[in-house]
């Protein structure tokens, strides 16, 4: 027998490891008696609920959801689309980040399409105002903004949207920079989908 | 041929070192701390500073920046396009801050980006050239020729609330509105006390016509 091997046999010959190898046999007796290993179930939680007027709010963004509705075109064009439906979610939403990362924004509003689990960021984020594409989104300045999705002709549109949280980690493990990291889905946001919306106010 | 072994080897413990299993734990403490205590990735990169004040030519690796004067407006009035009903009137979700400024490529063409960073360290980046759309006198992230001293103007939708100590940074080829690391990052001081920023507020025009 070589001396590592002596070795190796020696240390399995300690108390102290006799005591180990056998509560780790006895772990694996009990765990296998109490049914083995399985998947962990996934826990339903209920969100926290919002309302038109009312705050949804995760590290990144304030969003006040203010009025929902259907149109037959995009929000700013003269014509209709033809063959299209759009729902359009209109929100007062405050950058909360220390800069503009607006994309973020696009990611976490989304809309539970058709009901299915399947969520869906907007197609086009638009000023409420004057329906320009380059939305952008200082941080403090609170910004009326519309979200639209497009939707299948004569398909019902759920008044349901999602905003999910999202946190500032000082050190990702994959870059090593900090990053605005979206988590789990924060906040549902319910509202009932009209024709039309107000007037544009800030 | 091996030989039998004997009776002491059969008994033969391995010895604890307690010098060794106390350093273990030491050295563990000491990669974890080093690690964190090491700076990050941004700090590593980070662009280098070059100061200077408005009016004065602030020469960068790759180009160099003159910042005339900055003003405030509530909106702006820009020239009808072909499908406008009416010259549009583009607000802010804030005020509008305009800065005036010639910029020059040093040695290649070069897209000069500007943000506006205030007193507790808020970035707001300029608004994209389609925003106030006002030909080719904006500037943010044009590209410009070398040589070639070029006058136009940044504008950015800030608060009113945080103007007072608030500086003007502009960098070369910025990556997703970044400065890139490890070039100069030009920082202008534009004096904003308290009175100054009660003088630009009160001299902002609700509408200032940019046709």
């Amino acid at each position: 027998m070589q001396d590592t091997d002596r070795d190796v046999v020696s240390t399995l010959g300690h108390p102290l490891a006799r005591a180990a190898i056998a509560l780790a046999a006895l772990a694996l007796l009990a765990i296998a008696a109490l049914g083995g290993f399985r998947e962990a179930r996934v826990r339903q939680q209920s969100l926290p609920q919002v309302g038109a007027g009312q705050i949804a709010a995760s590290d990144a963004f304030e969003m006040v959801p203010l009025c929902a509705f259907t149109t037959d075109r995009m929000p700013g064009r003269r014509h209709p689309d033809a063959g299209k439906r759009y729902v359009v979610l209109r929100a007062r939403v405050v950058n909360r980040m220390e800069m503009d990362w607006s994309g973020h924004l696009h990611e976490d509003v989304v809309w539970p399409a058709d009901g299915s689990g399947r969520a869906v960021p907007a197609e086009a984020v638009l000023r409420a105002d004057d329906h320009s594409l380059s939305a952008q989104l200082p941080p403090r300045v609170p910004a009326l903004l519309e979200f639209v999705w497009p939707i299948a002709q004569g398909a019902p549109a759920t008044g349901r949207w999602g905003l999910y949280q999202r946190t500032r980690m000082r050190r990702t493990l994959d870059t090593g920079e900090n990053a605005w990291l979206q988590q789990a889905p924060g906040t549902l946001l319910v509202l009932p989908v009209g024709t039309h919306c107000a007037q544009v106010t800030a | 041929m091996n030989a039998a072994p004997d009776a002491s080897a059969r008994t033969h413990r391995v010895p604890v070192r307690w010098s060794l299993v106390l350093a273990v734990p030491l050295v563990l403490f000491a990669i974890v701390w080093l690690r964190r205590a090491e700076p990050d990735y941004e700090a590593r990169i980070a662009p280098i500073p070059v100061h200077g004040q408005v009016g004065e030519r602030i020469q960068a690796r790759s180009f160099s920046v003159l910042v005339k004067r900055a003003k405030l407006a509530g909106a702006y009035r820009t020239a009808q396009r072909a499908l406008d009903d009416a010259p549009p009137l583009v607000r802010p979700n804030g005020i509008w801050m305009s800065a005036l400024v010639e910029v020059e490529g040093a040695r290649e063409p070069v897209a000069i980006s500007a943000r506006l960073r205030t007193r507790d360290g808020l970035l707001y980046l300029a608004s994209p050239i389609t925003r106030p759309d006002i030909g080719g006198m904006g500037l943010q992230a044009r590209r410009i020729a070398p040589g070639l001293r070029v006058t136009g103007a940044y504008f950015f939708d800030v608060p009113r609330d945080r103007l007072q100590g608030a500086h003007l940074q502009f960098y070369a080829d910025a990556v997703g509105g970044i400065p890139p690391g490890l070039d100069h990052l030009v920082d202008v001081d534009l004096g904003l006390d308290a009175p100054a920023v009660r003088k630009l507020l009160a001299e902002a025009p609700p509408i200032l016509d940019l046709q």
